[in-house]
């Protein structure tokens, strides 16, 4: 049972993402829709065995979950992006595993942004890479 | 001016229903991104984000949903900062009222994502003082240029605008119940206020009015139509007679006379034509008012080509005096009138000292002297 390590990182939800601050260091984590609804899955009462056993009903018995989701919420442990809580949180926990829209097992993970007052500094439209976007700056040359 | 496109994405992200293809081959179909306005950019990912991005063309996508995360990120950064400084002035016992984009985020438009350049607060006028020193003992600096409804304060290159009055002529003061009639609202664990929906929608608009008088943010037509129509659809059926004569109380009628005309073209489901001649009629009244506007606008004008000329940091007494005649005229056509009508006994010397951060003319004159000699 997780939460949001709020001493460390403040996240907002919103239309099925997360993004998460770390206002401690200024890192910026960026989350896809499946790792967002995993993320919201642990934070609203989902242990690792029930989103894994909410995957394997999903995608069948050999989609490889335990792993990805081993490795994912050990990730976000070691990010700080949550804690241990002592009870667990109400909410829809592994329901949230149904709502991913991918066909097959998605990968799991998150990526980190270094100082996000950098990032920010930079011209959203005219400084970007034009395949990415923000925060992916435009390559010289 | 709002352009069609601009129209049909503030109808659909207001009414909440999905877009088509067809619709967004409107709204984003030829687009030059590079020579595009950046509210537009980001209303258009505020409403592509609700379904996935989809039908936005290939080419503008990547670079509309970074716009889109930018400012989540933004907005997110405030706010850890609000709440630690909503936390400090709570916890001082001063009651605090979120304004604008703050009050949109905390209550009218939740979580939605939004330009935001600084945070609005307000706070009762007889504590004004002692929230000014709780926020320096935060760590925050107040700012040169004190407007007399709000000081600025800085801290690590973000702003509180911290107001003893909400409007800028002090309409809440004169309507007196500005306060007994705010609502309610968490933030970060402490209980603020915001508006009620009638007293936000109409200071919206009165900003946005005097903001189009001088000049100010014109570019951002979008943000306001879009606010008004949140804010309103909150109060649910709106009723407009009620709704002017609270303008009257809040000495911001003729403001609302000068803007609602485009936001009933936007949404009449809102506001008809017909409502809008009959309870904010562009009468004598209105006349008049936009008259001292203009005379204005036109001594902006005059002031800011003969300030540009004058070499940095020289004095002299005909400067000294194009600047009185400079904020005489503001006082004259903005503040003298409404002042006196909310009560509040502020002459053009009183408004002049605050402005220039003196006490006396004395001060000021030896600051001017001091200046001088070095």
């Amino acid at each position: 049972m997780y939460i949001i390590n709020e001493q460390k990182v403040y996240a907002d939800y919103a239309e099925g993402q997360y993004i998460v601050l770390n206002h401690v260091t200024g890192e910026y984590y960026s989350f896809d829709r499946a790792s967002s609804a995993v993320l919201g899955a642990v934070l609203s009462g989902a242990d690792e065995s029930s989103v894994t056993e909410a995957f394997l009903e999903k995608y069948g018995p050999d989609c490889g979950a335990a792993p990805k989701v081993a490795k994912f919420v050990r990730e976000l442990l070691e990010a700080g992006i949550i804690a241990e809580a002592e009870s667990p949180a109400a909410g829809a926990g592994a329901a949230l595993i149904g709502e991913i829209a991918d066909k097959t097992m998605p990968e799991l993970g998150f990526e980190a942004f270094s100082d996000v007052a950098d990032l920010l500094l930079m011209d959203p439209i005219h400084e970007v890479d034009e395949e990415m976007g923000w925060p992916v700056p435009k390559q010289e040359g | 001016m709002v352009e069609e496109r601009e129209k049909l994405l503030l109808r659909l992200l207001v009414s909440g229903r999905d877009y088509t293809r067809e619709e967004m081959e409107t709204m984003a179909g030829d687009m030059d991104i590079d020579r595009e306005r950046i509210e537009y950019l980001l209303m258009l990912g505020l409403l592509g984000e609700r379904k996935g991005f989809l039908y936005i063309p290939d080419k503008v996508r990547p670079r509309i949903t970074g716009i889109y995360r930018s400012y989540r990120v933004r907005n997110l950064l405030f706010q850890p900062f609000l709440e630690a400084k909503l936390k400090v002035l709570v916890r001082a016992g001063i009651p605090v009222m979120l304004l604008k984009g703050a009050a949109m985020r905390a209550y009218y438009a939740p979580g939605v994502v939004r330009e935001m350049s600084d945070i609005d607060l307000a706070v009762p006028e007889e504590r004004f003082k002692e929230a000014l020193s709780v926020l320096e003992a935060s760590g925050m600096k107040v700012q040169d240029g004190p407007a007399p409804h709000a000081w600025t304060l800085m801290e690590g290159g973000r702003h509180i605008d911290l107001h003893r009055w909400i409007f800028k002529t002090g309409g809440d003061k004169a309507a007196g119940d500005f306060w007994e009639k705010a609502v309610p609202v968490e933030v970060g664990g402490v209980q603020v206020l915001v508006p009620a929906p009638e007293d936000m929608f109409i200071h919206i608009l009165d900003n946005r009015a005097r903001d189009l008088i001088l000049d100010y943010q014109v570019n951002r037509t979008m943000k306001w139509l879009y606010d008004g129509a949140m804010i309103i659809s909150k109060a649910g059926t709106p009723d407009w007679k009620h709704i002017a004569g609270r303008a009257e109380e809040l000495l911001a009628l003729s403001s609302l006379k000068m803007v609602l005309p485009d936001f009933a073209e936007l949404f009449p489901e809102l506001i008809s034509g017909e409502q809008c001649r009959e309870f904010f009629p562009r009468d004598e009244s209105y006349l008049r008012w936009k008259q001292k506007a203009e005379s204005f606008v036109e001594e902006l004008k005059d002031f800011n080509t003969i300030a540009d000329k004058w070499p940095p940091g020289s004095l002299g007494l005909p400067k000294l005096m194009r600047v009185v005649r400079h904020y005489r005229t503001q006082y004259r056509c903005f503040f003298k009138d409404d002042l006196k009508r909310a009560g509040i006994r502020m002459s053009f010397p009183d408004f002049f000292l605050f402005y220039f951060q003196a006490e006396s003319a004395g001060e000021l004159i030896r600051r001017y002297l001091g200046k001088k000699k070095a």
